[in-house]
């Protein structure tokens, strides 16, 4: 399948505004076109086309585009001044996906930059003297769990970072995003996602957690980032991630959210818009594709046949979205063909990327021997199912489907924090792979 | 900014003498170090030594409104200045006309519409203290679906001063979604508003409301949403005759524009909600297959599917799963072709029904 080689003029495939037009049709026509121009030279309609091999992930200017803010960074990233754990993380994980070996000079700045950050009550901060903040505190955990040494594991005060996320627990089972901060489902992930990492989740901080994200799923399928607000993919992806950490997928309505999510994927353009009549967005390729492995569980669980569902999307179209679309030529990767390039959309389109390359499957045969949060560490790569779309050297690591952070340094996180009990699942799990 | 009178910066002045900015300890060496301009690193260092020392005054919270201005996704900055705004008892009034301002700078900032929130939720609270049903709220639970009263119960004057309250604010947050009739924020504050006044006669407008923006725009799937959220929570809940009006209303959207998925998502979700089978559709979509353009829309044969899909396993007849599966094969292979995958799993669930000998 794919988007660029099919049948019919890519026309065809574009939206059919039924001879009514309004600002929503308006603005999609136009970004397709703008599309159909970043695909033209590997579609039938040009003259003499390139063969989809020829689409390559320039992982060299990449990974330039993304070391070039670690010395010193422009005055416009003033506007994320509050969010340096956000950008410690999407260039750290956007080094770790392209393979990129991060040196010990840029090890030690990252553990020196979060240590400052960290809030003597808890939790990290968007910048040094800021107060805590869930969203902050999931990047930096993250962050750190990249470098994945003793000393970045140390940093974190795991019995401070207990209490502030206590402290931002309501009793709805929902999570403010501060303390005197909004509630929304963003809250639920990055709090849950911290605290599984770290090993720190108990019974108070779990309680009514799915109950209050049910509520948020709305008619269409999808979840909104609060009851009764529009279904949207980040709040999704949220959602269900943290529904997944919790062990409670089985709350959603399963027929309409896989309807929904399946909905997202972009007829001409092959990548996902984030909801209904919104424009296609490189960043997601993960957040509506990151979807797609947890709702493969969910669906396996209710009795189907992975072989069958092959993740419901096609993987084709996303990567040739997000290689023809999405590549600035001098490094970086971006939402459109009309936007810029920023740290964000390229660990996002990577992270997305990554995640249709390696399809991920849970070894439901072990959740048994890997009880609460142990149950990551089941995440392995279906191998036959692999799928590299364009150069075989466009294939980026592997992340993970619910933390996205690489696999191995989920293990490595997983072994320091919990032990033995750790150790055992993936002995286990490695038995398991090969055995297969 | 409207605060500054002069060109002198705020540092310069007398009343700061006696502060000691306090540097930014990022450590040494840190990953991506900003250059900041001047005025910024000036002015956050005095910022850090107003926070450090929590100082609770006027020049603080000017202080607050400079940084913010400078930078508004700068959450640790507003929580402060929500507390000073409480020490100091200030006019709320003269917050909202702020933010009003600060909205159509950044209309896409969690900050300022969470702050919103929190200044018309003390506003809120402050209106009859006694009759007020949350007030044990502190901020950090400001946004939550319960209402602050029970409409009917407030006298005529108080019930006056509430509408007054909510219509300038639902006019507030019409004016930010002109700009952009999808802002998730303003819509968002839109849900809150509605409900934490409870049940008040603005329910019945914001319908009138959602139909006005489809009016310009039927493919505003925010619209849609709060429509639904509008007759699913206003006026005590979804009614029949409700369930009997939407679905009208939103076929007749359907004729318009068949291949738009909002009135189609928006159908089938107030079906179910009402209790009804999809099947009730099922004369409206066949017809739809006669109409030139609308036969190839997906959302026609989709909706079939899900139809044809009951009656197979109401029926169990292999001539009711076939029909399904024709509908299953025309989105998987003309009609809907991306979604393959989707259509085809689709398909082999038909499979599963167990036909009666």
């Amino acid at each position: 399948m794919g988007v660029l080689n099919r049948e019919e003029d890519l026309k065809t495939y574009g939206y059919n505004d039924d001879g009514i037009v309004t600002d929503s049709s308006e603005d999609q026509l136009k970004t397709e076109e703008s599309i159909r121009r970043a695909f033209f030279p590997y579609t039938q309609e040009s003259p003499m086309p390139l063969p989809i091999a020829r689409l390559e992930l320039r992982k060299l200017r990449h990974v330039k585009y993304v070391l070039g803010v670690i010395d010193k960074a422009g005055t416009h990233l003033t506007a994320l001044d509050a969010s340096k754990p956000w950008l410690c993380y999407w260039i750290l994980h956007a080094l770790d996906l392209l393979g990129y070996r991060i040196p010990e000079r840029i090890a030690v700045r990252v553990i020196s930059t979060l240590q400052h950050i960290q809030s003597p009550t808890g939790g990290f901060g968007g910048g040094p003297g800021q107060q805590a903040h869930v969203a902050t505190t999931y990047a930096a955990v993250n962050a750190l769990a990249i470098i994945g040494t003793k000393e970045a594991y140390d940093v974190i005060n795991r019995e401070t970072l207990k209490d502030f996320l206590m402290s931002v627990k309501q009793k709805d089972g929902s999570f403010t995003m501060m303390v005197g901060g909004e509630v929304d489902v963003r809250g639920s992930y990055c709090a849950l996602s911290a605290a599984t990492i770290t090993n720190i989740v108990t019974p108070e901080l779990t309680a009514n957690a799915a109950e209050f994200i049910a509520r948020c799923q709305t008619y269409e399928g999808g979840i909104g980032g609060f009851p009764g607000v529009e279904a949207h993919a980040g709040y999704t992806f949220c959602g269900l991630a943290a529904l997944e950490l919790l062990g409670r997928t089985d709350i959603l309505d399963l027929d309409t959210f896989t309807k929904w999510s399946a909905s997202r994927q972009m007829s001409m353009e092959g990548g996902f818009q984030g909801r209904t009549n919104k424009l296609v967005d490189g960043c997601y390729a993960f957040w509506t594709g990151g979807i797609f492995p947890i709702l493969g569980k969910m669906l396996e669980t209710a009795g189907q046949d992975q072989e069958v569902l092959d993740f419901v999307y096609d993987r084709d179209g996303l990567q040739e979205y997000l290689l023809a679309a999405c590549q600035s030529k001098t490094g970086g990767l971006r939402d459109k063909p009309s936007k810029s390039v920023d740290h964000y959309h390229t660990c996002y389109c990577l992270s997305g990327l990554s995640l249709s390359q390696h399809q991920m499957s849970f070894r439901h045969e072990l959740k048994d021997i890997a009880p609460g949060g142990l149950s990551a560490l089941l995440w392995t790569e279906n191998y036959d199912k692999r799928k590299v779309v364009g150069s075989p050297s466009n294939v980026l690591e592997i992340t993970h489907p619910v933390l996205n952070i690489r696999v191995d340094k989920v293990r490595k996180a997983f072994l320091h924090y919990y032990g033995k009990a750790a150790e055992d699942v993936i002995e286990e799990v490695d038995i398991e792979i090969i055995r297969c | 900014m409207a605060e500054q009178k002069d060109d002198v910066p705020f540092y310069q002045k007398p009343e700061w003498a006696d502060v000691v900015p306090i540097p930014q300890d990022d450590g040494p060496n840190p990953l991506v170090p900003i250059a900041y301009t001047q005025e910024y690193s000036t002015t956050m260092g005095y910022f850090r030594a107003m926070c450090r020392a929590q100082e609770k005054s006027e020049r603080a919270l000017d202080l607050t409104k400079i940084v913010i201005e400078l930078i508004p996704s700068h959450f640790t900055v507003w929580y402060y200045r929500q507390q000073l705004l409480k020490e100091l008892n200030k006019d709320l009034k003269t917050e909202l006309e702020w933010i009003e301002w600060m909205v159509e700078e950044h209309p896409k900032s969690y900050q300022i519409w969470h702050h919103r929130q929190v200044i018309v939720g003390r506003i809120a609270q402050s209106l009859f203290p006694s009759t007020t049903t949350t007030s044990s709220s502190t901020p950090s639970t400001a946004q939550s679906a319960e209402a602050a009263f029970v409409f009917d119960d407030l006298s005529e004057s108080q019930k006056t001063t509430v509408q007054d309250l909510v219509k300038s604010e639902l006019e507030f947050i019409a004016e930010a979604l002109k700009d952009d009739t999808k802002n998730y924020h303003a819509w968002s504050y839109r849900q809150w508003v509605l409900a934490h006044f409870g049940q008040g006669p603005w329910w019945t407008g914001e319908l009138a409301y959602t139909e006005e923006l489809l009016e310009k725009d039927m493919r505003n799937n925010s619209a849609w949403n709060q429509r639904y959220f509008v007759v699913t929570n206003g006026f005590g809940g979804l009614t029949e005759e409700d369930v009997q009006r939407e679905v009208q209303f939103a076929k007749s959207r359907i004729e318009k524009t068949p291949s738009n998925e909002s009135p189609w998502v928006y159908l089938t979700g107030i079906l179910r909600k009402g209790n009804h089978s999809v099947t009730e559709i099922k004369e409206f979509c066949e017809g739809l297959l006669s109409v030139p353009r609308a036969n190839f829309s997906p959302f026609v044969h989709a909706t079939l599917l899900d139809i044809y899909e009951v009656e197979a396993k109401e029926q169990r007849s292999a001539a009711s799963v076939e029909k399904a599966k024709e509908e299953a094969i025309m989105l998987a292979e003309k009609v809907d072709s991306i979604r393959s995958k989707y259509w085809n799993w689709r398909k082999t669930q038909l499979l599963k029904i167990d036909v009666a000998a």
